[in-house]
């Protein structure tokens, strides 16, 4: 298979094109990484396959037995990874994820508001009605991570 | 800001240092100590038991701050009137020693939660207007 690379620095925005005679594996898996790559995806454990889901549809990432599972609005999903949590929260940090305790990591922009409750603790409501803690010791962290994101914005 | 508060916690670890000296060096040389100098070994002994039960609550993350707050208030409250009774055995109390002492050890207690509140209801107003911010790009 050729590769092509061309520099042209009057471009507005950077593209990739491939030419196949068939769609072959090799094909596919090249769409598939690039894709990935593009759109920000990962890798998870489906019902009887693997799969991939935009990082930006998930609202909280949790640590579960040693498993990290994706939440969406509404399901969850295992991810496939061999990092740690703290290594997960570094690398979707500038796509918008924030640690907030122990063993969660939340999506800013999933967040919709937060409160406290009686209990003088700090509460992220989610936009899909679901309420996550924060705990103490990721608060520093929580609210610099949002001075940051309104300063820069999310994925900047 | 950081050196500041560097600053400050030199500032204060000398003055226990040397605070603690003269009163253990003026034991040795007269064999005894005055009525403000034992105020102050008292003093700084509450102040290593406080300092030891508010740091605990790193260790209880996930509970309420406000309930590990109530349970430090009473193991400290417990530990105070505990040292007051064996400090009845070696000096006289005074009648209201045990009220008084309640007191004092409830009065930084109140005053720690109130400005946890505080700095609390602060942050959260701040984030949700952050979070407008954010939603609003």
């Amino acid at each position: 298979m050729k590769l092509n690379q061309y520099q042209n620095k009057t471009l507005s925005e950077d593209y990739v094109d491939i030419y196949y005679q068939q769609p072959t594996e090799k094909i596919t898996a090249i769409i598939e990484f690039i894709e990935r790559v593009v759109d920000e995806k990962v890798r998870v454990r489906l019902t009887d396959t693997y799969g991939y889901i935009l990082l930006s549809s998930i609202y909280y990432i949790e640590s579960v037995d040693r498993k990290y599972m994706a939440n969406l609005a509404k399901e969850s999903h295992q991810l496939q990874t061999d990092v740690t949590l703290k290594e997960l929260a570094e690398r979707f940090q500038e796509v918008g994820f924030v640690r907030v305790s122990k063993s969660l990591i939340v999506n800013v922009a999933k967040v919709e508001k937060v409160a406290m409750d009686l209990n003088m603790r700090m509460l992220a409501y989610l936009t899909n009605g679901e309420v996550v803690q924060i705990n103490r010791s990721y608060k520093k962290g929580f609210n610099h991570a949002l001075v940051a994101f309104a300063k820069e914005g999310i994925g900047k | 800001m950081n050196k500041l508060r560097e600053l400050a916690v030199v500032v204060a670890v000398a003055y226990t240092i040397v605070s603690l000296s003269v009163v253990v060096l003026e034991r040795i040389q007269k064999g005894g100590i005055v009525h403000e100098q034992r105020n102050l070994l008292m003093q700084f002994v509450f102040s290593g038991l406080f300092v030891g039960i508010l740091y605990l609550q790193h260790f209880f993350e996930s509970v309420s701050p406000l309930i590990v707050g109530v349970i430090q208030l009473v193991v400290a409250e417990s530990l105070v009137m505990l040292v007051v009774y064996a400090s009845s055995f070696v000096a006289e109390v005074h009648p209201d020693g045990y009220r008084d002492m309640f007191v004092s050890t409830l009065v930084p207690f109140v005053i720690g939660a109130l400005v946890y509140y505080g700095v609390l209801y602060h942050d959260v107003r701040k984030n949700n207007r952050l979070l407008k911010q954010i939603h609003g790009r």
